[in-house]
């Protein structure tokens, strides 16, 4: 695809500001990173599932709307 | 270095050649280093710009220690060196594959256009399933005595896509390339 967004550069964006995020209010003392990442880091699957169905999704609206393009 | 190439500009030094005639074309990844980054399963994949890959392969390590040391030693303990060194072979694999692609000696990578809903409702359900254990809602450690399930699962992918691939390349030889699925 021409011009797409690649999922799996905004999934490990996301997963890199979530990241730093949390280390920066463990390191100002406002909560315990790792227990949290232990519990929420599925959360980062979940998240990355749904772009890729968002993604499919739209590829197809968009092919079924230029009318069968490849 | 740009004052010394301003007086020179007078005097009549030729520029230093071009250097492209006697060096071969600059290549876009070194596959040494793909390997060599990838001594961190993953990491080569990440150089090589694959990152849904990588991901695989650090998960699939990860999950082969986590499973060796929790369930079962046998199986997931000896699949360890197979993860890695797969993954060693793939990054240099990969990264001279895209030289290769680079130099126009093989035709372009196809587009990884996501041709079913598959990858990621697999995706979502996996972190669903193990955010719900994560979170106490779900038991998954019940569930460990029935891991060899995973094997027949892995098996019944196998076949079905070695169907699939064959139909497949049946029908596109048998009629025109605009076949529409649905």
């Amino acid at each position: 695809m021409n011009g797409s967004i690649k999922v799996e550069g905004v999934v490990v964006g996301l997963c890199l500001v979530a990241l730093g995020t949390l280390w920066l209010l463990s390191n100002l003392g406002r909560l315990e990173m790792f227990p949290i990442l232990r519990t929420w880091w599925p959360l980062a699957l979940v998240v990355w599932g749904l772009l890729e169905l968002g993604a499919f999704a739209t590829r197809r609206i968009f092919e079924s709307r230029s009318g069968g393009r490849r | 270095m740009s004052t010394v190439h301003d007086d020179a500009r007078g005097a009549t030094a030729p520029a230093p050649p071009p250097m492209m005639s006697a060096l071969p074309p600059r290549l876009p990844k070194s596959p040494g280093l793909a390997l060599v980054l990838s001594v961190f399963p993953g990491l080569g994949q990440i150089y090589n710009g694959q990152p849904a890959k990588a991901l695989t392969f650090f998960f699939s390590w990860v999950g082969c220690i986590y499973g060796a040391a929790e369930i079962s030693g046998l199986p997931f303990g000896l699949l360890i060196p197979f993860v890695y060194f797969y993954n060693l072979v793939d990054a240099y694999r990969s990264a001279a594959l895209i030289n290769a692609r680079a130099l126009g000696g093989l035709p372009p990578e196809e587009e990884d256009v996501v041709e079913s809903p598959a990858w990621g409702a697999t995706l979502l359900g996996l972190g669903l399933v193990l955010l719900l254990n994560n979170l106490g809602w779900l038991r998954l450690e019940a569930l460990e005595r029935y891991w060899p399930a995973m094997l027949i699962v892995a098996g019944g992918i196998f076949l079905y896509r070695s169907v699939v691939r064959k139909k497949a390349a049946e029908k596109s030889a048998s009629d025109g390339s605009d076949e529409r699925l649905y």
